[in-house]
């Protein structure tokens, strides 16, 4: 499958070692993580680009469409991942994952913890083996 | 109008002065504001006497009963962007975003870079400038 994988980018991008982290994971089981530029170089898309904001809007919009699912870690939340969340969950079929780690639960929004989404699912971890272990659950079998 | 204004309740709120004026703009001229309690000082208490199961429900009510979001972005918010996605990606209404110019490097992409067909992202030096903009474009929304 084609993984969207949602993470801040302009925003407080202090979990990004786990965030590297699930995207191996995520490779390991055999997907694809379109937005894979976001970790290949720091803040990638921010810095090194040269792309105006409305190409990088409609570059993620396109990336977003194209994917099978969104998985996203949530730790520290951002308008951009609400964003990329709420309009899959409006305007498509597709499921959405939510990781966060247990230290960010003060800071986590009802529109995450609260959502009741049928597609939307929200899972909160200590270590990245919890995570292994959650998504081999839900996307070890395809590929 | 009923008018959902969204402004972020667990993230950064030091626009809150600006918050509570567009909101007494947008009823000033007559409008319904649905989500009015976002911008007391204790929302966030307000928000947590129920669960967020309930608080996920009643604002995506909110969502399906509004004419028109309007949210004040300056302060990233993961519930805030979820909003403003899902309206766009499923809803045919219009988003309007404000943010403090100032700001303009800081927030989101997916803020300054929208190109949704009904997405106008505004950045703003002063109240005075949103005042402005909210009576020219409440004034085309009506036509």
């Amino acid at each position: 499958m084609k993984i969207f994988f949602a993470f801040p980018i302009t925003g407080d991008r202090s979990s990004l070692e786990n965030a590297k982290g699930i995207v191996e994971i995520i490779e390991s089981l055999g997907h694809e993580v379109t937005t894979k530029i976001f970790f290949d170089k720091e803040n990638m898309m921010n810095e090194e680009m040269h792309l105006s904001e409305q190409e990088k809007f409609d570059l993620d919009m396109k990336w977003l469409l194209e994917s099978d699912m969104l998985i996203g870690e949530i730790t520290r939340p951002s308008y951009g991942m609400g964003f990329e969340v709420g309009y899959v969950l409006g305007s498509t079929n597709k499921k959405v994952m939510l990781l966060y780690h247990r230290d960010g639960h003060g800071k986590i929004t009802a529109m995450s913890n609260g959502n009741t989404h049928p597609n939307c699912t929200v899972f909160q971890y200590n270590t990245l083996d919890e995570v292994r272990e959650f998504l081999q659950g839900r996307i070890g079998g395809a590929s | 109008m009923k008018i959902y204004f969204g402004f972020t309740v667990v993230g950064d709120r030091s626009t809150l002065e600006n918050a509570r004026k567009i909101v007494e703009i947008l009823e000033s001229l007559g409008h319904e504001v649905l989500t009015k309690h976002l911008v007391r000082d204790d929302a966030r208490e307000i928000d947590r006497l129920i669960s967020p199961q309930e608080v996920y429900h009643r604002d995506m009510k909110w969502l399906q009963q509004c004419d028109l979001f309007i949210a004040e972005v300056s302060g990233t918010s993961f519930g805030v962007g979820y909003e403003a996605g899902y309206i766009l990606g499923s809803m045919g209404k219009k988003a309007w975003l404000f943010y403090r110019k100032d700001l303009e490097k800081k927030v989101s992409l997916l803020i300054t870079g929208n190109t949704h067909p009904n997405c106008v992202s505004f950045g703003y030096s002063g109240i005075n400038e949103i005042e402005a903009f909210i009576r020219t474009h409440l004034n085309e929304t009506h036509r």
